[in-house]
């Protein structure tokens, strides 16, 4: 399922994904020692946002993304090199 | 991820009619392995939802445990040994690869002549196993098969290794399919992904004299929900179900947070979702049958409930199934 990309349709998104209330999410925001998601949440919520956005995040990547803006500018850069390519 | 081999059941309706399973007796806890490796028990229960594992003695040979759960279904279905045209053994844990484990079952059982043979797909071997059986008694070809799942997973652990020590277990379990009035199976979707064949490997290392499981976890994790949802998805709709009409789902037990995770992207209450990984660890392809007696036993799953099955294993192998469960003779 697409959804329009914006910052806050992407912390909403993850704000349901994890049960937690989208005010608690910023930016800065990071998965492990804000939210206390161990690296299998962390695995499990990128193979959500794939499913989600339908892109697929490398291995490396994964291990980039630290906060929900890391994620954000992932997923945004993928997105659009998509529309490129068409 | 492509459809694999995916059908609706036609032709004899098939079900299972008894299901047995052979538990060893010893047992490793968390704090048994807090000793051995740099672990905790905390943190087994948090990461993979285990507890204790049950450990056949070392030198048990597989066979034992799994004639021992074969005649246990055989006796509850009241068939006689001569009766049975097929024998499946789905084991990724044989003692020798020749003969096969199926044909040391027939010679136990004394079901004379009767088809054997052993499958290898890991732990999709008892849905794959299942699915062998069925497809014969529904085109006419053979009306009673026993499928035996039989793992000693214990003797291809690496005990120095953390990562994969404390996940598997040894268990048997046993199940005669045979023609029902029926209901029964209604489909199947099998697969296998080859491209992620190097993420669960048995193999010979040059330093150890033994065979050792060695697993790529973190990809493991990833891949497996998705490959079992969309193969329960396919499964559903080939049976002309939704996904309501499912009392129960038996997923095969590797990890509780891949089976956390399955659920919620499957989009069915977590409590529909049969879990017993914290009394067994993974005990490969017997996960799913152990599974469903012990369902039966803690009134679970009944008659006339439609039951999902799904499981991921080395390969990577993929397979679901649903099966109207009726009738089953407990060992």
């Amino acid at each position: 399922m697409m959804s329009e990309l914006s910052f806050e349709t992407y912390r909403d998104y993850i704000a349901e994904h994890l049960e937690i209330e989208p005010e608690k999410l910023t930016y800065e925001t990071r998965f492990q020692e804000d939210l206390e998601l161990d690296s299998l949440d962390l695995v499990e919520l990128v193979s959500a946002l794939e499913s989600e956005y339908n892109l697929e995040i490398s291995d490396d990547e994964l291990m980039e993304i630290k906060t929900l803006g890391q994620g954000y500018e992932i997923i945004k850069a993928k997105l659009e090199a998509n529309k490129t390519t068409g | 991820m492509g459809k694999g081999l995916s059908y609706a059941t036609k032709g004899n309706r098939v079900g299972i009619s008894a299901l047995a399973i052979e538990i060893p007796q010893g047992t490793l806890t968390n704090l048994d392995l807090e000793k051995m490796v740099d672990t905790s028990d905390e943190w087994i229960k948090q990461r993979t939802g285990i507890e204790v594992r049950h450990i056949a003695e070392p030198g048990t040979p597989v066979s034992m445990l799994a004639v021992a759960s074969a005649k246990k279904a055989l006796d509850a279905s009241g068939l006689d040994p001569k009766d049975i045209d097929m024998i499946i053994a789905a084991t990724a844990t044989v003692d020798m690869p020749v003969p096969p484990l199926a044909c040391i079952i027939q010679r136990e059982l004394g079901a004379e002549s009767c088809m054997a043979f052993d499958v290898l797909a890991a732990c999709s071997g008892f849905i794959y196993s299942c699915s062998l059986a069925e497809r014969y008694i529904a085109t006419g070809a053979a009306d009673r098969i026993l499928v035996v799942c039989a793992e000693i997973l214990s003797k291809l652990v690496d005990y120095t290794d953390r990562s994969t020590c404390v996940l598997f277990g040894d268990a048997s379990a046993a199940v005669v399919l045979e023609k029902v009035p029926d209901d029964g199976f209604l489909s199947f979707a099998i697969g296998a992904e080859g491209k992620g064949a190097d993420l669960i490997r048995v193999t010979l290392r040059d330093d150890m004299p033994k065979w050792r499981i060695q697993l790529q976890g973190q990809e493991v994790y990833r891949a497996a929900p998705g490959l079992m949802v969309n193969a329960s998805l396919e499964a559903i709709e080939l049976a002309n179900i939704s996904l309501s009409d499912i009392s129960l789902v038996v997923p095969h037990q590797a990890n509780e947070r891949i089976t956390d995770a399955y659920a919620k992207r499957l989009g069915i209450p977590r409590e529909k979702v049969y879990s017993n990984i914290a009394r067994y660890g993974n005990t490969s392809a017997a996960s799913i049958p152990v599974a469903l007696f012990e369902a039966v036993k803690e009134e679970r799953l009944h008659d006339k409930d439609v039951v999902l099955m799904a499981a991921v294993g080395g390969g990577l192998t993929w397979a679901a199934s649903t099966l109207v469960w009726n009738g089953v003779k407990l060992g």
